[in-house]
């Protein structure tokens, strides 16, 4: 392998297949409904287990009786907290502050504290209806305020400690039901205090949302006692791996995870959920085990954060941005799960990609008593962009500025410093906001009733850059691409057969791009953070160009070339212009019969430093929205009219897909603008966890029109300069709606924009008037 | 969840299917589209061993149209209620209310009896029957048959009243009577209607001689106010605003509503207010053009 010269040069005149939307290769197998999920699966054996969760938000367990669950017909095992005194139970990633199951106190209502497994579902369920618990009960904190009153009960008591992937640090001591802080400082805030002419201050309101995939999370788990092997629909499958190895006290190969499709993710299904459950009863019964979460459960599993925000913008009369002073309150619930990494990335969007004489970013990590907020798609940019942008269209009113003149003068440019030690600005966010005004008509003339807006920011995009990736190319020319990005409807494993289709010259048909088995598929951290096509696709192009170079090392030695320079390949071919032979030839001339394999491995890892969330992100995506927006004043109806959005992505592998992307971001966007709220009672009660009560956009939510532009600069870091994107317009579109009502008057400090609170708010604007 | 086991039982006729009802009394429920009963014994709210099936009773899956009126079977889907040639002809403001229930999978098998029977109090049926004086023939066990308004047929939410072992076997409505307006309007923020308004209006010379509004999917119960329907009586175009606002005051002051997830008194109240007079105004506009031509 050392001995292989590996020629990093253009391969874009291959048969370009990057830059064309070759449709999805895994579109066939779901439409024809032969696609598995996990859900489908049936493992020999295999039980069925049901969760017995806990009915109140906060208390000590007294009592926990499952003989009588134990004694039902079909029950094989029950899982109770003292079944984990060999291990230590607790898991969490960022902070290991979460219990496998309860052990002996409750902090949510719905955390597991037993689970049944059954020969069949309804046994299971049966046998849970008859498990006894009694509590003492302990004063519940079901929200921010609560949470951080002066009496408050404190949730989590002992000892922090960092969980494996905390990456953010040293852990801060706690404070309170305070997990985790962040801070930000540039410049000198009392200097600056001096220069302001204009301030705007509010406090705003983030709710709870949940990521509502189609699919819930469902894990089948079997624990051999020296093996543990998961069919699991998460998103990090490696990052679960490790977890689950920790926890088990197994090697981390001895922890085998499939994951095949998922049916949505948005965050729901990144790090661990349902798995060390899973794994622990499996363990108990001696059997293979499936959890599957229902919606209800699903909702307590993992949600957004919702947030509390103070903040305030300074600037000159001219419009001059002086300074912003930011304070967050995230409600990471009973337990952290991504919190602290939600945080830190709150704070960083909080000052936008603006130029400041001074900030000042205060981001808190708070627990509550209600289910655990973690990843979903574009957090902490999602929180505070709408916040910031409306403090910036705030002061160009005052100002008697156009809002995209105030940006025009306020805006970073490229290689501006974006956070003090991080990468500096990559993208041209000028051009790129002139581009999403014109597609919305932003100097025509608008109609009664209807107003318009547009925001900006960015967000910290890439995770930790490390990713693997093996190429293997058969003796018919077929290739197999091994990588560890979980298809989740993103449409991953398309773009990554079209990066080893660039580079090979090989038909997509060719290509098969295989679920990830932890056995064989080689790392990748994470499918998250817009990361899979710049840092995974980074290593499939490094893995292919591996196999390209076995080709030319063959074709060269038949050929008599010593200068493998002059070799390149054309349609499944090597040739140097004059001779050439096919791949099929090469490769049974390399082995002396039709058979073996070429082999690449590529590799991603931090080209410098450590790759820490600190000296990151990999990229800066690039959040740029804009919206037309009609609301009926009788009503406090809201209606989308139009929307535009930038995906700035560098190159475009698949423009359909980014533009889908998009799409997608702006509609779930739209929902966490216009109607999703999770509510919880002052008792830690969630009360509407059905799509009866949670409201959801729908395809009647869907704009008149919504127009993304690609904009193409081959200025990102992946391949052929290509950089993530996905989360953007989903970050960007709520902020753009709450400045189309600013525009018509109607300033929003709260989401989402339900009509009472429009109207509520339309009421009070005209009393003061 | 799982939706417990139970047996199901075909009925052949209405006394057939009351007669299994009263057979095996609280343990059974009537079923047709399930739309409704299956979420609920899915949620575990309810736990019948029985289900009995009358999807297949030819009495209750008829439409018929003739000077007497309009009925429709209890079984008859929303779906055949749309793609009703006659009922389009005749009642094209019940087949459009009809159209915006839900979606098409669940009017492909939701019914219309099935709605009033379970007497959701987010229904858009029974407000709009509630305005057009609509009647409901129940069967009973002893084989005799009554017709009962809808007026008083909802006693609170998912209350119908019905005695034990009865059944809706047929919904009626006027035909629509010459001169008489019906128009028909909700707000859907949700997966159900947050308020359902329907006014029914009729004129001579100019001046209004009749109004039911109905006021549904807000409160417990679709309701109608006496003092609303008068005080529209009387009116003309030149004093529409003052009685549009004294029947939106009186309807607003009257509604029960309850503070919930759906929204505040205040806005409820409100919404009450601004779409009575909507709907009204159109009504009533509506009917005077054509009593002036």
């Amino acid at each position: 392998m050392s001995a292989l010269t590996i020629v990093e040069r253009d391969t874009s005149a291959g048969r370009g297949a990057v830059g064309t939307s070759h449709d999805r290769i895994d579109g066939p197998i779901k439409l024809s409904g032969q696609a598995l999920y996990v859900g489908d699966l049936e493992i020999p054996g295999m039980l069925y287990a049901k969760v017995f969760r806990s009915p109140i938000a906060h208390g000590r367990i007294t009592l926990l009786d499952v003989s009588a669950a134990e004694a039902m017909e079909g029950v094989v095992a029950v899982l109770v907290g003292s079944d984990l005194t060999d291990i230590d139970p607790f898991y969490g990633h960022a902070i290991r502050d979460r219990p496998i199951v309860a052990l002996d106190r409750v902090r949510f209502i719905g955390e597991p504290i037993a689970a049944v497994a059954a020969k069949t579902m309804a046994q299971a369920e049966a046998a849970a209806k008859q498990i006894v618990v009694e509590f003492d009960e302990l004063q519940v904190a079901a929200n921010l305020d609560a949470a951080l009153a002066v009496d408050a009960p404190i949730i989590h008591d002992g000892q922090t400690a960092a969980g494996f992937a905390h990456g953010l640090g040293k852990m801060p001591d706690r404070e309170g039901n305070i997990c985790y802080s962040y801070a930000l400082n540039t410049g000198d805030m009392s200097a600056a205090s001096t220069l302001n002419e204009i301030v705007i201050d509010h406090e705003y309101i983030f709710p709870a949302v949940y990521q509502y995939s189609m699919e819930t999370h469902a894990v089948i788990a079997e624990h051999t006692g020296t093996e543990i092997r998961l069919w699991a629909n998460c998103q990090h499958p490696f990052l679960v791996q490790s977890e689950i190895a920790t926890l088990f006290n197994l090697p981390i190969s001895s922890v085998r995870i499939n994951v095949q499709f998922l049916g949505g993710g948005f965050g729901s299904k990144s790090y661990t959920k349902m798995e060390p459950l899973a794994a622990a009863l499996a363990r108990k019964a001696k059997k293979p085990v499936r959890v599957v979460n229902e919606v209800s459960e699903a909702m307590v599993t993992s949600r957004r954060h919702n947030m509390k925000c103070r903040m305030v913008t300074t600037a000159k009369s001219t419009g001059e941005l002086v300074s912003r002073d930011v304070k967050i309150w995230l409600d990471t619930g009973a337990y952290a799960d991504n919190g602290p990494r939600v945080t830190a990335t709150a704070g960083d969007a909080a000052a936008g990609p603006y130029r400041w004489q001074a900030t000042q970013v205060r981001a808190h990590c708070v627990y509550t008593n209600t289910g655990p907020s973690g990843s979903y798609r574009a957090f902490g940019a999602t929180h505070l962009q709408w916040v910031g942008e409306s403090q910036i269209d705030e002061v160009a009113r005052c100002a008697g500025l156009d809002p995209l003149e105030m940006r025009r003068r306020n805006l970073l440019r490229r290689g501006e410093v974006v956070r003090v030690k991080g990468k500096p600005l990559d993208a041209d966010l000028i051009g790129d906001i002139e581009k999403v005004a014109a597609a919305l008509g932003w100097g025509e003339e608008r109609k009664p009733n209807r107003g318009r807006g547009i925001s900006v920011g960015l967000l910290a995009a890439g995770a930790h850059p490390v990713s693997m990736a093996t190429v293997r190319m058969d003796a018919a020319a077929g290739v197999s691409v091994m990588v560890g990005s979980t298809e989740m409807g993103q449409g991953t494993r398309t773009v990554m057969a079209q990066i080893a289709a660039q580079v090979l010259t090989v038909p997509m048909s060719k290509i098969s791009v295989p679920g990830t088995d932890t056995s064989f598929t080689p790392y990748d951290r994470s499918t998250g953070a817009s990361r899979s096509t710049t840092v995974a696709g980074k290593a499939v192009e490094r893995a292919a160009l591996v196999v390209r170079a076995s080709l030319f090392e063959t074709a060269g030695q038949v050929f008599g070339i010593s200068d493998i320079s002059k070799l390149f390949l054309e349609n499944e071919t090597v040739t140097d212009g004059k001779q050439s032979m096919t791949f099929s030839q090469i490769i049974t001339k390399r082995f002396g019969f039709a058979g073996g394999e070429l082999v690449g491995h590529g590799e991603v890892k931090p080209e410098s430093g450590s790759g820490s969330y600190e000296e990151g992100p990999v990229f800066w995506e690039v959040c740029i929205a804009g919206a037309e927006v009609e609301v009926d004043r009788n009503t406090g109806v809201v209606t989308i009219v139009r929307t535009s959005s930038v995906a700035d992505v560098g190159r475009a592998i698949n423009p359909a897909q980014v533009e889908r992307q998009d799409e997608g971001a702006t509609l779930q966007g739209i929902g966490n603008a216009m109607f999703e709220e999770m509510l919880y009672s002052s008792d830690g009660d969630l009360m509407n966890d059905s799509l009866l009560e949670y409201r959801i956009p729908t395809m009647l939510d869907m704009p008149e029109s919504m127009k993304c532009i690609i904009v193409e600069n081959e200025d990102g870091p992946g391949p052929f300069g290509s950089k993530g994107c996905g989360e953007g317009a989903l970050a960007a579109i709520p902020a753009a709606i709450v400045n189309a009502l600013g525009d018509i008057g109607i300033d929003m400090y709260e989401l989402p924009l339900t009509p009472e609170r429009v109207w509520k708010r339309i009421q009070q604007i005209q009393q003061t008037k | 969840m799982l939706v417990p086991p139970f047996e199901m039982h075909v009925a052949k006729s209405v006394e057939d299917a009351i007669s299994l009802r009263s057979k095996f009394g609280d343990d059974a429920s009537f079923y047709c589209g399930g739309t409704e009963l299956l979420l609920v014994m899915k949620l575990g709210l309810t736990d019948l061993a029985h289900l009995i099936d009358i999807k297949h009773v030819d009495e209750l899956r008829s439409i018929s149209i003739d000077d007497s009126g309009i009925q429709i079977g209890a079984a008859v889907t929303y779906r055949e209620i749309e793609n009703n040639p006659l009922l389009l002809a005749d009642r094209p403001e019940f087949v459009s209310m009809i159209s915006g229930i839900a979606n098409l999978r669940v009017r492909s098998v939701g019914t219309l009896g099935g709605n009033l029977a379970f007497a959701d109090p987010s229904s858009d049926p029974a407000t709009f029957l509630l305005a057009v004086n609509g009647e409901l023939e129940i069967g009973s066990a002893d084989g005799k048959r009554r017709i009962v308004p809808m007026a008083g047929f909802h006693t609170g939410p998912y209350q119908p009243d019905m005695r034990d072992n009865e059944m809706i076997v047929s919904i009626r409505m006027p035909r629509n009577p010459s001169g008489g307006v019906v128009v028909h309007e909700r707000m859907k923020l949700k997966e159900r209607p947050n308020i359902t308004v329907a006014v029914y209006a009729s004129a001579a010379q100019g001046v209004v001689t009749q109004a039911r509004v109905a006021i549904g999917s807000i409160g417990l119960i679709p309701v109608r106010f006496e003092e609303v329907d008068e005080s529209l009586v009387g009116a003309e175009l030149a004093n529409l605003d003052g009685h549009l606002k004294r029947a939106a005051t009186l309807a607003s002051d009257n509604i029960l509503v309850f503070d919930d997830a759906n929204g505040s008194v205040e806005y409820k109240r409100h919404l009450v207010d601004y779409f009575v007079q909507k709907v009204a105004r159109k009504a009533i506009e509506t009917i005077l053009e054509n009593s002036n031509k």
